[in-house]
C-alpha cells in the first residue's frame, strides 16, 4: 500500500463526489482535520476502509491501490461510474433536517403551513353571514337616507328646520324690545314660519297669578337666500323683563329648500 | 389531505372580505366621517390578512416565544388553543371596524 498514492487517490475520488473534507467527515463521523491528513498520506485507520469507500463510491481494493481498478474482461463498459452526490449547499446536521422535515411537512412528507392558513369551512359560512349582513345593513341606510333626501329632507318642516334655519330671540333691556332673527342656513324659496312667543311675567312685587305675555309672529319671504336674516321686533309690557329666555313654538313653517 | 379547492374557496372569502370593507369605507365617505376613516382603514388593513395568515402568525409568535406556547417541545407547532384565540381576535377587529362604518347613522 502506499500512502500517499491512497492520499490523492482520496482527495480525488471526494473532489469528483463534489464533496468539501467537512463534508466527508461528517458522514465518517471523523474529524475535518483527519480527512486532510488521510489526503496528506497519514492514512492507516483500517476501521475507516470500509465506510470511507462507500462514501466515495469506489472499492476497499482501489483505496488500498490508491488507482481504479481495472475493468474486468468481458465486463467493459458496464461499470458504473461512481454516484455524484450533488454539492450541498448548506451543511445540515441530520437532526436538523429531520427537525425542518417534521416541522413543515404532513405524515406524506407534503408541505403544509400553507395549507393551514385560510378559514375552516364554519368559518367560511360566518364570513360570508357577516359581509351578506353588512352590506344589507349599509344599503338599508343609504335607502333610507336617499328616501329622505329626495323627500322629506327637501320641504321645510317643524321638524327638520333646525337644519336650515338659526332662530335668535334678542332683548334690548332699555328699550324693552324683543328682537325676534331668523337666519337661513340653506336657500329656502315660499319661505313662512309662524311662532308663538311665551315669556314670563317678573313683576315686582312678585305676583304669582300673573298670566305670561304671548304674542304670534309671523315672517315670510319668496326667496330666502342663505346667510340672510329676517327680524321682526316685539314690543310688551315693562313688567316682562328678560332675563329668563324666551319660549317660541312654531305652530306654522313652510318652505322648499333649494 | 386538504380540499384541494381549500385555497380557492378561501381566496373568494378574502375577497367577500375586501370588497365588504372597500364598501364600508365608501359608506363613511359618503356620510363624511373622514375621522372615523382614519381608524377604519389601519384596523382593516390588519385585520383581513391577519385573519388568513393566522396560523403562519401564530407560529412566527411561538418560535419567537416557543419556551411558553408551543405544544411539542421544539416544533413550535401552535395550539388549537392559541389559533382559536387569534382568530377570534381578528375577527373581533374586522367587526368592530364595520360597526365603525355604521355607526354614524
Amino acid at each position: 500500500m502506499d500512502k500517499a498514492k491512497t492520499g490523492s487517490y482520496i482527495k480525488e475520488k471526494r473532489l469528483a463526489a463534489g464533496m468539501t473534507e467537512s463534508a466527508l467527515a461528517e458522514k465518517l463521523g471523523v474529524d475535518a482535520h483527519e480527512i486532510a491528513c488521510w489526503e496528506g498520506g497519514f492514512f492507516s485507520d483500517v476501521q475507516y476502509l470500509l465506510p470511507l469507500s462507500e462514501a466515495l463510491g469506489t472499492t476497499v481494493e482501489e483505496l488500498l491501490r490508491g488507482e481504479d481498478a481495472p475493468p474486468e474482461p468481458g465486463k467493459c463498459g458496464e461499470k458504473e461510474a461512481p454516484p455524484t452526490a450533488p454539492a450541498p449547499t448548506k451543511e445540515k446536521s441530520y437532526y436538523e433536517s429531520l427537525r425542518e422535515t417534521i416541522r413543515y411537512t404532513d405524515e406524506n412528507g407534503k408541505p403544509y403551513t400553507a395549507e393551514l392558513n385560510g378559514f375552516s369551512p364554519n368559518e367560511r359560512k360566518f364570513g360570508y353571514i357577516v359581509c351578506a349582513a353588512f352590506v344589507i345593513l349599509v344599503l338599508l341606510v343609504n335607502i333610507g337616507y336617499g328616501l329622505v333626501y329626495l323627500g322629506l329632507g327637501r320641504r321645510l318642516t317643524s321638524e327638520n328646520y333646525r337644519q336650515y334655519l338659526r332662530i335668535y330671540i334678542g332683548w334690548d333691556s332699555e328699550a324693552q324690545l324683543y328682537d325676534l332673527t331668523v337666519t337661513a342656513q340653506r336657500d329656502i324659496v315660499d319661505f313662512d314660519i309662524e311662532l308663538q312667543i311665551t315669556l314670563e311675567a317678573f313683576t315686582y312685587p312678585y305676583e304669582e297669578d300673573e298670566p305670561p305675555f304671548q304674542t304670534a309672529v309671523s315672517l315670510s319671504q319668496e326667496t330666502f337666500g342663505k346667510g340672510k336674516q329676517l327680524s321682526k321686533e316685539i314690543t310688551c309690557d315693562p313688567k316682562y323683563y328678560g332675563d329668563i329666555s324666551p319660549e317660541y313654538t312654531i305652530t306654522r313653517i313652510s318652505g322648499g329648500i333649494k | 389531505m386538504m380540499d384541494k379547492d381549500k385555497k380557492k374557496k378561501d381566496i373568494r372569502l378574502v375577497l367577500a372580505l375586501c370588497v365588504t370593507a372597500v364598501l364600508g369605507a365608501l359608506n363613511m365617505v359618503i356620510h363624511r366621517h373622514f375621522a372615523l376613516l382614519a381608524c377604519y382603514i389601519p384596523i382593516m388593513l390588519l385585520s383581513i390578512p391577519l385573519l388568513y395568515f393566522n396560523y403562519s402568525v401564530a407560529k412566527i409568535a411561538n418560535r419567537k416565544y416557543s419556551f411558553f406556547n408551543e405544544r411539542n417541545r421544539g416544533d413550535g407547532e401552535p395550539s388549537d388553543f392559541r389559533l382559536a384565540v387569534n382568530k377570534t381576535v381578528f375577527w373581533g377587529l374586522y367587526i368592530v371596524a364595520l360597526i365603525l362604518a355604521l355607526l354614524p347613522f
